[in-house]
Formats: C-alpha cells, structure tokens, sequence
C-alpha cells in the first residue's frame, strides 16, 4: 500500500539510512522498535510529508495505481509524479499522525479541534466517534481541563475522523500510566477491527506493546541504520495473551539488545531490508 | 469563577505546593485543618485589613486623590492648582461650547489613523523579520537605531521637511511606534510552535484555517501587548505634534492653556482625554484580552464542573477505573491468560 525508499538520508552530517526500503501492506500494523536516535520518527515523517530533504521515493498505492502517484524526491526538492493531482481542495485523507505529545490546540475546544481537520459536512461524525472512546461529555472542554489520557484520546480522535488510510502513530502511549495505556491499547485493537483497510505505522520503546499490537515489527539498527531483525507472527493480536507475549517477548529481547554489543555480527545474520527468518 | 476564588486562596495560606485542582477536593475534608489555617491567617491579620482585601480599591483611590487634590488646591493659591469644582466647571464649560469635543475628536482621528498604520505596518515587518534571518540581519541596525531616536526629533525634522501638514503629523507617530510593534511581532513570531506548523501541514488546513485558527492564537498575547503599549505612547506622542504644529486638538488647547497660565483648562483637558483612553482600555482592550485568555481560565471553571457532573471524567471516575483497573490487572496476574 505504501513503499518508501530511501536511497541516503543525511542527519546533522550523519548518513542516517542508506539504500533503505520500508513496505507496509493493507491494513497491516507495523511496529518500528529501535534505539532512540535511529531514526524512527524520521522515518514517519518522511512518509507524512513534513520532510522531504532525503534522495528517494515515496509511493502510495502501489498496487492501485501502477507507480503513477509515485513521489520522486531529491535534492531536497519534491517533484510529484506525472499525476497533476487534483489536491486543490481537501481530499479524503490519506494519512494521518498521532505525534508524540497530544499537540492538541490549546485555545480550541475538543470539539473545535476536530472540526478543524474535517469540512463542514463531516461535523456529524464528531459525536458519535468521541463517544465511542468514553469522550461523550468533554466535547466543550479546552484542552487544558482534560487528563492526560483523556488528551491522548482526543489526539486519536482527531487522526480517525479524516478516514485516513495510514495513520503514524509516534510513540502515542508513552508516558501514560499503566492502566490507561492498556486502555488506549484496547482502543488500537477496536479500531483496526471496525476499520480492516486501514494501516497503521507504529513507533515504541516497549517491547511487550510491540508484541501485542502488531502484525509485524521491525527492529532497527546500526549505523547507518537499517533493518536487524523482522518479526511477525500467525496470531491474531486478540488472541495473544501473557504466555504468548513473555514468549516472544524473551525471543526478541536477544536481537533488541544485541545492538549494544555487536552490530556487525547482529547484521550478519539478517539481510540489509530483506525478510528474515521468522519467530 | 466565584467558587474557585475562596479556595484559591485558603490554598495561599496553608502555604502548600498543591494546584488548584488539588486544592478542591480539600472541600470534602473536615473542617479541622480549614480552622487552623483560618486562625493561623486571622491571628496576623486584624478582620480590618480582611474587610479592606474584599472592596475593589480602584473608586477608593480615586476618591483618596480626589480629596488630596482639593486639600491642596485649598493651601496652594487658586492660580498654580484650582480645585476640583472649578476644574470641572471649566470642562463643562468648553463641552457647552463644542471646544471640547472638537478638539478631542481631532486629537483621537489622529490617534486613530496613526494606531491603525502603525500596527499593521509594524505586524507585517515584525513577522517578516522574525521568519527571516536575513532580513532581521539588514533591518536590525534601522530598528535599533529608530527604537532610541527621540519622539521629539522625528516630529521637528518631519515639520522641517514636509511642513506643518498632517501628513508630517501622522508619520512623526508612525514612526516612533512601529519599532515598539516590530519588536514585540519579531519575538512572537521566533516564538511559535513549529509543532502546531506540521500539524498543519499534516491535516492540510486551509491558509485561511491556519491564520485564524493557528497563527493567530500563538500571536495574539503579543498584538494585544503591542496594542496597549501604542495606544498610551502614540496618544503621548499626537499631543506633543499638535503642540508643536497643529492648529486643533487637546494638544493645541493644551498649548494655548499653557501660553495663558489656565491650569484649569490644562487639567480639564488632559482628564477628559484620560478618561476616553480609559475607557477604549475597559470597553476594547480588556475585553480583547479576556477573550484571549479564555481557554486558559475556562478550563479551570470546567475543571469544577467536570468534577461536580456524574457521568464525565471527573477525578472521582477516574480514581474508580484505575483502582477498576488495578483489580483487572490482579486478575490478570492470578489468570495469566488475558490479552494485555
């Protein structure tokens, strides 16, 4: 559904991805898990848009549309496909982001800041969708009144509403007390089962919250970074439970943490990008 | 609002870190502690100074200078200071005659004309100079040079070259505003969100959208700081243009009065022209910034009812799902066999 490829991307003179290659299916949630300052969040927002400075391809719909809404990047200039595509007023959204703060506007109401990202015709939505995540009597509140989990819920809100067929979700949980983050899981689940279509790219430090959430994880690593380590599993995340997930979780925790001891020896045994042998 | 104020304050005087929205869940706890710190602020404070603390004191002190000045205007000779009455008499006086309003109408188009050109002049280069490192590089040294020129010299040499015309009037005001707006602008705009920009971005909001809905809102403290500090200068600075080459408005009255030693038309003058700035402050300005600051006070005042409606996330609901939560998570740890 979406492919980019990343030929070179310079970081503070750093060659951060070289020949790099990120695929993500229909529907398919796929976890990023690596040290922090490999890269992750980069890659999110090479693919939202909000960085176009890299030598590489974006494409979007690849199966749909043969390569033709291809977006050539380069030089730091963004020359889009032969498309002249008709993004003159607001399209059905494509891609959505749940940043690491709620980055909710502070001087909107919840319910301002929805209507802000959708046209007026969509408005209707707006009810139903926050009572559906236990919003149902905060729609006049600013933000400021709300909790912090209650924030996080409305930022996840706000990047449903467009319909978006990607949404990035960058470390989304982080900093939530336990239970809440649980909460927010479930909510992830709910979703991807009433929206099948939709993918959803997902950042994390936690481990455990890789494992019972995704599809398919992909540790990253090394310098410049690349793929360490592609995990995916046959069960259904409803149907992972404790013994699955401690399981895994000790599986992956080898190739997670080899990345403070050798890197050369860690690469060798999975390709720069290509699948690699499964859990 | 009125509710939160009491609690605010007992909070002050227990001494405690504790916010507000901690503050008000005290209301439940037995009176014991609320004494104490009732006896505690009460034994330094006599119920004087407490009944003082509940009048609004701005009609006091004005009634305080009021006395002062006839008090005063009684020792003094009639001539250096006249009383109150007298001064009034002379207000109403040149109101009867249409001096007044004509010479304050003429003095606040020219306030007028000079605010408005001078604010956006100075919000359009302020907010170039702040996105633009290179622009503020070449333009820094003209605004440093502008900001410490003084009002009095613009407005001499401007009468020297373009004459006594109002057009010299207004600009010699422009002038000496728009580096005051400039700054203020520059510092706004280095100081928005790049967070909010790719928010933006990511949900394609329309030019108009992200000007009212983004730009704006992170602004606003400072047009409004802008706003306030221009109206009590450029008001300063009319009248010191129409002193020195105008031929109407409070400054030219002020300027006649002076010639003739009338302090009471002096006075009658310079208090009806504080009065209407006053009044654009009250009737304009305050309520501008109110607005502004509306999604931060309201929140608290939301904060309150959230806590008293059942139903909503108020703190009481939120420490049952956790604890709900806790139990779920015990069950969890016994079962070992639930989804995480």
């Amino acid at each position: 559904m979406i492919r980019l490829q990343v030929d070179q991307k310079v970081v503070a003179q750093r060659l951060l991805f070289y020949s790099f290659e990120l695929e993500l299916q229909k529907g398919e949630l796929l976890c990023l898990l690596g040290p922090s300052g490999c890269g992750k969040t980069t890659l999110l927002n090479m693919i939202a848009g909000l960085d176009n400075n890299f030598d590489g391809l974006l494409q979007q719909d690849v199966s749909a549309a043969d390569d033709q809404n291809g977006v050539e990047v380069g030089e730091g200039a963004m020359t889009v496909g032969k498309q002249p595509s008709k993004q003159q007023d607001r399209q059905p959204q494509a891609i959505s982001y749940m940043f690491q703060q709620p980055r909710l506007l502070p001087w909107r109401t919840v319910r301002q800041n929805l209507q802000l990202v959708i046209d007026a015709d969509r408005y209707h939505r707006i009810e139903p969708l926050l009572a559906s995540m236990g919003l149902a009597g905060s729609a006049e509140l600013y933000p400021s009144a709300l909790s912090v989990g209650m924030e996080r819920r409305v930022a996840l809100a706000r990047s449903l509403i467009v319909d978006p067929q990607l949404i990035l979700m960058d470390e989304p949980f982080v900093s939530l007390d336990p239970p809440t983050a649980t909460e927010m899981r479930q909510q992830v689940r709910r979703i991807r089962q009433q929206r099948p279509d939709t993918s959803i790219l997902f950042v994390t430090h936690d481990l455990r919250e890789a494992i019972s959430l995704a599809d398919r994880i992909l540790i990253l690593g090394g310098d410049p970074t690349r793929v360490l380590h592609q995990w995916h599993s046959e069960v259904l995340p409803e149907q992972r439970d404790h013994h699955y997930v401690a399981a895994q979780e000790r599986l992956l925790l080898d190739h997670y943490q080899r990345r403070d001891c050798d890197w050369s020896e860690a690469a060798a045994d999975v390709g720069r990008g290509a699948a690699v042998p499964v859990v | 609002m009125k509710t939160s104020e009491p609690l605010i304050r007992r909070c002050r005087s227990l001494e405690s870190p504790i916010s507000t929205a901690n503050s008000c869940s005290s209301v439940s706890n037995p009176p014991g502690d609320l004494t104490m710190a009732g006896a505690a602020s009460a034994g330094s404070r006599p119920r004087v100074f407490r009944l003082l603390a509940m009048l609004s004191p701005q009609p006091l002190v004005l009634l305080l200078i009021l006395l002062l000045w006839q008090l005063l205007s009684m020792l003094l000779q009639q001539r250096l200071l006249p009383s109150p009455e007298q001064v009034a008499a002379t207000l109403w006086q040149h109101f009867q005659s249409g001096e007044l309003l004509y010479h304050l109408g003429a003095t606040l188009a020219r306030v007028g004309v000079s605010f408005t050109l001078s604010m956006l002049l100075g919000v359009v280069i302020g907010i170039a100079m702040g996105r633009s490192w290179q622009l503020n590089r070449w333009l820094d040294p003209l605004l440093v040079l502008l900001l410490n020129l003084p009002a009095l010299v613009t407005i001499i040499l401007l009468y020297i070259w373009l004459g006594m015309s109002e057009l010299a009037a207004v600009l010699a005001v422009v002038i000496n505003k728009v580096p005051n707006v400039v700054v203020a602008l520059r510092e706004g705009t280095r100081s928005l969100d790049p967070h909010y920009q790719e928010l933006a971005s990511i949900y394609r909001l329309s030019r108009w959208t992200r000007l009212r809905d983004v730009l704006l809102p992170q602004l606003a403290p400072y047009l409004l700081i802008s706003a306030r500090t221009g109206l009590a200068l450029i008001w300063k600075i009319v009248l010191v243009v129409e002193l020195l080459g105008r031929s109407e408005g409070v400054g030219f009255q002020l300027h006649l009065a002076f010639q003739m030693f009338d302090v009471a038309a002096i006075l009658a003058y310079s208090l009806a022209f504080i009065a209407i700035v006053q009044a654009i402050e009250w009737l304009v300005l305050q309520p501008l910034e109110q607005r502004q600051r509306k999604w931060r006070r309201q929140s608290q005042t939301y904060r309150h009812q959230a806590e008293s409606q059942p139903g909503t996330h108020s703190k009481q609901h939120l420490a049952d799902s956790l604890s709900k939560e806790r139990q779920s998570d015990s069950q969890l740890n016994k079962k070992q066999a639930t989804p995480l």
